[in-house]
Order: structure tokens, then C-alpha cells, then sequence
């Protein structure tokens, strides 16, 4: 499973691009991907996806309580210790009870200077769509009026198309794994990382890389098929599959294929807001929308479609919805082996979490 | 009589009496025939529509639906529509003493002790078929994100309708309107599921009844700000039943009203016990409902417990001309729902109105809503020069209640304020 020369140049070039990014000023900091990344473009901004600190988190645990999930707290902890260099703006979503309080916390304990917490209705439907495609808007009108400037709409469309270009690009790589892959899925996870870091050019260059050679790749990977589900989680997981010999084929994560499903047309007429509202509120649902239930009986078929051998779900612990989320799974998928891990945001890399992914794996072969 | 009955449901067998309707109608006439005893008139009025309400969803006889706590019961009451709460229903569980059953059924299956126990509790009580399953499942988004998923889960595992109330955090036109547009398609489909239609003027008169109970519910709070107030704050815990799952019905407007009156009485009859009180106390969230001596402990200690965040009227005057419109105004001006700074504000707000030296915080585990940010709470009291107090425990579980712990962090904040 070792890289290839080709393979460690491209990686060590994505980090280059990911830290010279991080040098950068007008950084607003996300950290749900329900966040409309297209707005803060066009209003000269440079947002990116905020992880949070693996580890204990010592200072954030004195400003959130220690019942908030540790993706929390580990955010409000590198902010705290100053880890973040030049981070203007801090965009959150009321996803969760705990985001929220980050927001809070954020807002009064960080030096940033802009802050902002949109309000993301909980389910699809066209009142819904309505009223999310109007928060949109204010929250375009506030950044721009933060910027002191006027950012169009023209400006705003020019974002969506090259944001949108780019989930296209990497959502080709999902399309082909029903078959043998030749690229692992922590890789396709790796790169939707670089593509809610990097700015969209720069991301195109890197995809057009990596790209250029794998496609060109023979099929080569085995050992079983895996799909990987669950909350936020720490960035060595989907890694340590493929290090203990399972192939991660696909994943429903929003660090992963879901923040993908963005790749619609407008319609005659449709301003960028509700276009916006309309294409974050219909993709997949993350567990704290009301349809996340009854999106799990599409799951059987994906499953059979990409011939998923073991399922490995996750969750952060003190995280309700993906919790609630666990359990109508548990019910819901039989058919094939699951692996249930709760885990810190820190515990990718334990011994433990190894050889249960270890024993699951064996079990399947 | 009220110790006998503890006694009973203690036994293994005894919680299987709440699935007979006819041990509803039993109680009722006990009170009637004040059998039980109760502080207030009022008590005992709430109480008997509390059995009512109960038996009406033990009957089976017409459809029913479970609502979350902050869901808008005035829909419910227009339309006729029995409520069950599994949230209070897991305070009485708990008051009880048989709400370990229920959490060790939920923990059995999935539902571990990081999970708010009302829920875990509601949970049991379904899957051990002492809660009655509904029509319908209807919670509201605000407050509560834990009552959302529960109904969510449940829904899917019993092929019931959920029916979700989604409410944003911004108080704007925008808001108000989504709000309201939902409350209209819930309406329709209560109907279609229910086969019940509301009828022309029912929720203009459910909305009137909620106006006097927010100006009975406002006079009672002026009432508790005179240094003869007899109302302990168990007592007015007690009333969170009808907070939950009556507004908008004729009975918690009239439990209200005689309330307000029996207490003015008192107050001019200066019928309370003058104990020496040393220190005045605001609580904020719920209390522990199994059996606890925190408040009696305060007492003893001379400190009392003056108000409760959970009993301030948040909203403004209903406007019955405009029913839904004020309902969705109602959902949308919760002050501990949206920024955090609304939560602080009316702290403060309230501490000044009570005239109190010292906050305590009762913070339920499992509860994310009202403890995570409670640094920023302490921070804005501290400004005030008002002493917190945070109590970890839990509402419902009673395996996380250490009486010596807590006494002894409750000594040590009233030497602070000593």
C-alpha cells in the first residue's frame, strides 16, 4: 500500500498549497458545509473549512460545557490558542445546539472581526427553501456591507459556477467505484478537503493533477468494500481503513460525497438565493434534518449498487443527531455487517479504534 | 394518601396501573372528595385535568398526538385533540419512583447515559408499552433539539406521522411567516390524520384562552415579588404540567385565574409562614423531579428560591383577531432560544425584578441547550456582582444525585453570599 513517487509528490504538493493558503489574509473560517462558501467569494473573501484541534481541549473546556461534542471544542480551542493565523470572519450555521454555542462563544471570546450565524430551516420543502434563500441574501448584504462594498449578483452567480465546476470535477471520481478502484476513498476525502480549503482556481489545478494519473490508473486496490457513514470525524479515520486493509468505496459524510451534491441548473428566472437554498437544501440530508430518516431507505440500494461489503459508521460522542441517526440505522441496515464507533474527536489514530477496524475487517474477509 | 400511592407504583407491577383508564377516573373523584391533599385550589384543579387529559389518552377513544414540550398545544386545544407530553410524563415517572423501569429499557436498546434522560425515559416507556403510542408525533424545533430527534426515531420505528415545527432563531418578518405558513399545513394534516376538522372560531377562542392565561400567569409573577408571596418554588414548579400542554385550553386559564386569586388572599391575610429569610434565590432551569431535599435544604439554610427563569411569561399580548400570527410570535420570542445574550438579558431582568443575591443553574446533563454556554452566563452575572451557582445533577436520573455533593456546594455558595 506504499505511494508511488508520483503519488507522494502530488500529496506534498497539496499541503504545500493548503499552508501557503493559510499564510493569506481575508480568511473567513466555516465549519458546517451547509455554508454558502459562493457568498463570502464573491465578496472578495477567502472562506475555507475549519477543523478543530484534535486533542483535550483545555481552554475550550472553561467556555463550553463538557456535555458539547469534542469537534466543538476542539474548534474553539485552536481559535483560543491562536493557532490560526490572519482568520478575519467566523461564518456558522445552526446545524446543531453545539454549533450554536460555538458561534456564541466564538463571537464573544475571538478576536476575529466578523461573525455571522445563519439560520438553516430543517427541512426541504418550498416555504423552507423561501425563507433559507432570504437568509442567504441578508447574509450577502452583511458581508458586503462589512466589506464596504457592493458585491453583485453577477459577482455572486460567477462563484456558484466555479464552485459548482469543481464539485463536478470531484464528484466524476465517486461515479466510478462500482467496480474495482484504483484510488482508496480517504484519497477523494483528502481532495474534498483541499476543495473547501483552497480557492476554487487553485483547487482546479491541483484536481487536473491528481486527476491526469488516476484515471489512468489501473484498478488495483482489494480487500473488502467499505462504506463509511456518520458525524464530523477525526481526519486519520478514513485513512486507517485503508491502512488495516479494507478499500473505503464510498462514504455519506459531509467531509466527504455530500457536500458534493450541488450540481444543478437554475431555472428560467431563479435569482442566486433561492437557486443557493435550492441546491443545499435538496442534497443528501445531514442527520439533524428532518428527512435524514427517511433518507436512510435509499441506502440499501447504494449499498447493492456498489457491491459494500461493511459498513463503518461513526459518531462524535455527545452528538445527538448523528446519535438518534445510529439507531434507525442499526434498525434499517441487516444485511450487511456494521461497525459502530464513538469516539473524541482525537481518536483516529489510537490503538483501540485500530483494532476494532482491524477485527471488523478480518471478520468480513 | 399521596406517600401510598408512592409506594405502590415503587413495586414492580405498580406502573402497569397507568395504562388503566379507570385509575384515572379513581384519582379524579379523589380529589374531588379532596382525598388528596393539595396546597392550593388551584393544585387540585390542575390536577384533576391532568387525570382527565391522561384518561382521555388511555381510552383510546379518540386520536391523540405527543407533543414536545414548546410545541404550540393552542393548535391542539382549538381542535379537541388530546395531548400526551412524554416529557412530563417522565417528571412524573420520576416523582414516582419507578422511572429507572423506562431507563434501563432505553439503555437496553440503544439510548446511553449521554442522552437527556426525559428522553431515555420517554423512550422505555414506549418500547415497555406503559406510554401510549399516538397518532401522531408533533414537536417544535426551539429549545430542544434531543425532543426533535427523539420524535423523529420514533415516528419512523411506530410508522406514525411526524410532525415537525421548524423555528428559526432571528425574530423577522421572514421567520414569522414561515412559522406561520407551517402552522397551517400542520393543521391540515392533524386533520387528515385525526379525521378531526377544526371549526370556525376555535382557535380565535383557544387563542383568548392563552391571553388570559399569559395575563393570569403575569399576575401571579407581580404577586411572587411581595415579601409575603406563600408560593414555594416546588409549588410553581409543580404548574410546568400546564405550561407544557395546556395553553390554549379553558382549564389552565381557570387554574391560573384561582391561583392568582388564592394567592393575593394569602398575601393580604399574610397567611405565610414569616421565616427568617436570609437570601433571596433565582433557579434557572428545571429541578430534579425524583425525590430530593435541594430546595427544602436552601430553606433550612434560610435561602429561598424566589422565581424560576422556566415560569417567566417570554411572550407578548395575544392577538385573537390574529391567531396563528400571534402563536408564531409566541414560538419565535422565547428568550432562551436564538443568541444567548436574550437568555442573559432576562436573567438579569428577572434578578432585578426579585431583588435576589445569588443564581443557581440546575444543570441537567444531556440538557445542551441550556448548559452550553454557561461560562457566558457566570461572566455577565459576575459583571452584575450577582453569585452563580452551577448544580450538575440530572432532572430524571436519579443514579447521578449525590445529596452529600450538592449540599456541600450549596454551603459553600451561601457562605459567599453570606
Amino acid at each position: 500500500m506504499g505511494q508511488t513517487a508520483w503519488e507522494e509528490a502530488f500529496w506534498q504538493r497539496l499541503e504545500e498549497a493548503e499552508n501557503d493558503f493559510r499564510q493569506k489574509n481575508g480568511k473567513i473560517a466555516w465549519f458546517c458545509s451547509y455554508t454558502p462558501v459562493e457568498i463570502i467569494s464573491s465578496c472578495g473573501l477567502h472562506p475555507y473549512r475549519f477543523s478543530g484541534k484534535e486533542g483535550t481541549s483545555y481552554y475550550a473546556d472553561s467556555f463550553l460545557h463538557s456535555s458539547l461534542c469534542f469537534f466543538v471544542r476542539g474548534c474553539l480551542e485552536r481559535v483560543l490558542k491562536g493557532e490560526e493565523k490572519n482568520l478575519e470572519g467566523v461564518v456558522l450555521v445552526n446545524s446543531c445546539l453545539a454549533m450554536s454555542h460555538l458561534f456564541f462563544a466564538l463571537q464573544k471570546y475571538s478576536s476575529c472581526s466578523f461573525s455571522y450565524l445563519l439560520d438553516l430551516p430543517r427541512y426541504d420543502s418550498q416555504p423552507a427553501r423561501e425563507f433559507w434563500s432570504q437568509v442567504l441574501r441578508k447574509f450577502h448584504r452583511a458581508l458586503s456591507k462589512y466589506r464596504g462594498i457592493e458585491s453583485t449578483e453577477k459577482e455572486l452567480w460567477e462563484q456558484i459556477y466555479l464552485y459548482r465546476e469543481n464539485r463536478r470535477r470531484l464528484q466524476q471520481l465517486y461515479e466510478r467505484r462500482e467496480g474495482q478502484v484504483a484510488a482508496d476513498g480517504h484519497e477523494l476525502i483528502r481532495l474534498v478537503e483541499a476543495f473547501t480549503i483552497l480557492p476554487p482556481a487553485d483547487f482546479q489545478e491541483i484536481y487536473e493533477a491528481y486527476s491526469r494519473d488516476i484515471f489512468n490508473k489501473k484498478n488495483t486496490l482489494n480487500g473488502p468494500r467499505i462504506f463509511l457513514t456518520g458525524s464530523s470525524m477525526p481526519g486519520g479515520l478514513a485513512k486507517l481503513i485503508h491502512e488495516s486493509g479494507g478499500v473505503l468505496v464510498l462514504d455519506d459524510l459531509c467531509i466527504g460525497r455530500r457536500i458534493l451534491q450541488f450540481t444543478g441548473e437554475p431555472e428560467a428566472g431563479e435569482d442566486p438565493y433561492s437557486f443557493l437554498a435550492r441546491q443545499y437544501l435538496q442534497r443528501e440530508p445531514c442527520a439533524r434534518m428532518k428527512s435524514a430518516g427517511e433518507n436512510l431507505a435509499k441506502l440499501e440500494d447504494m449499498l447493492k449498487k456498489y457491491q459494500i461489503e461493511g459498513m463503518i459508521f461513526f459518531y462524535l460522542k455527545f452528538c445527538d443527531p448523528w446519535y438518534y441517526y445510529g439507531q434507525l440505522l442499526k434498525e434499517i441496515v441487516k444485511d450487511i455487517p456494521v461497525l459502530i464507533l464513538e469516539g473524541e474527536y482525537a481518536s483516529a489514530g489510537t490503538g483501540q479504534m485500530r483494532t476494532r477496524i482491524s477485527a471488523f475487517l478480518e471478520m468480513i474477509r | 394518601m399521596l406517600d401510598l400511592i408512592k409506594k405502590y407504583m415503587a413495586r414492580e407491577k405498580g406502573p402497569d396501573m397507568l395504562r388503566r383508564p379507570a385509575i384515572y377516573s379513581l384519582g379524579q373523584a379523589m380529589v374531588r372528595y379532596n382525598l388528596l391533599k393539595f396546597p392550593y385550589r388551584a393544585t387540585a384543579m390542575m390536577v384533576e385535568y391532568g387525570l382527565e387529559q391522561t384518561k382521555k389518552v388511555y381510552n383510546r377513544r379518540l386520536p391523540f398526538v405527543w407533543t414536545s414540550a414548546f410545541f404550540p398545544t393552542e393548535l391542539l386545544h382549538a381542535m379537541g385533540i388530546p395531548a400526551f407530553s412524554p416529557e412530563i410524563a417522565a417528571a412524573l415517572a420520576a416523582s414516582l419512583g419507578f422511572q429507572g423501569n423506562f431507563l434501563r429499557e432505553a439503555e437496553s436498546r440503544w439510548w446511553g447515559r449521554d442522552n437527556c434522560s426525559f428522553h431515555r425515559c420517554a423512550i422505555g416507556g414506549l418500547f415497555s408499552h406503559y406510554y401510549p403510542l399516538p397518532s401522531a408525533f408533533c414537536a417544535s424545533s426551539h429549545l430542544c433539539e434531543g425532543a426533535v430527534l427523539m420524535f423523529g426515531s420514533l415516528a419512523r420505528v411506530y410508522h406514525r406521522p411526524f410532525m415537525l415545527l421548524d423555528v428559526p432563531v432571528e425574530q423577522e418578518d421572514d421567520s414569522l411567516n414561515y412559522v406561520i405558513g407551517q402552522l397551517k399545513q400542520i393543521i391540515s394534516s392533524l386533520e387528515e390524520i385525526t379525521g378531526i376538522t377544526l371549526q370556525n372560531g376555535k382557535l380565535q377562542e383557544a387563542v383568548a384562552n392563552a391571553e388570559g392565561t399569559r395575563r393570569a400567569m403575569q399576575e401571579i409573577n407581580e404577586l411572587r415579588r411581595h415579601p409575603y408571596s406563600p408560593l414555594t418554588s416546588r409549588e410553581a414548579f409543580s404548574y410546568l404540567y400546564l405550561n407544557f400542554t395546556g395553553l390554549g385550553s379553558r382549564a389552565m386559564l381557570r387554574v391560573y385565574e384561582t391561583l392568582a386569586r388564592e394567592l393575593e388572599e394569602r398575601i393580604r391575610e399574610k397567611k405565610t409562614p414569616e421565616k427568617p429569610l436570609r437570601f433571596k434565590l433565582l433557579w434557572l432551569h428545571l429541578p430534579p423531579f425524583y425525590r430530593n431535599n435541594i430546595l427544602e435544604y436552601l430553606e433550612e439554610k434560610g435561602a429561598r428560591v424566589v422565581f424560576e427563569e422556566f415560569n417567566h411569561v417570554y411572550w407578548g399580548a395575544m392577538d385573537v383577531s390574529r391567531p396563528l400570527e400571534s402563536i408564531a410570535g409566541r414560538m419565535l420570542s422565547h428568550f432562551s432560544y436564538g443568541h444567548i445574550s436574550r437568555r442573559i438579558e432576562i436573567i438579569k431582568e428577572l434578578a432585578a425584578d426579585y431583588n435576589v443575591d445569588g443564581v443557581i443553574h440546575f444543570s441537567h446533563w444531556g440538557c445542551r441547550q441550556s448548559c452550553g454556554s454557561l461560562r457566558m452566563i457566570r461572566d455577565s452575572l459576575q459583571k452584575e456582582g450577582l453569585p452563580f451557582l452551577v448544580l450538575d445533577g440530572d432532572c430524571i436520573d436519579n443514579r447521578n444525585y449525590a445529596p452529600g455533593q450538592v449540599q456541600t456546594r450549596i454551603d459553600g455558595f451561601l457562605e459567599m453570599l453570606a
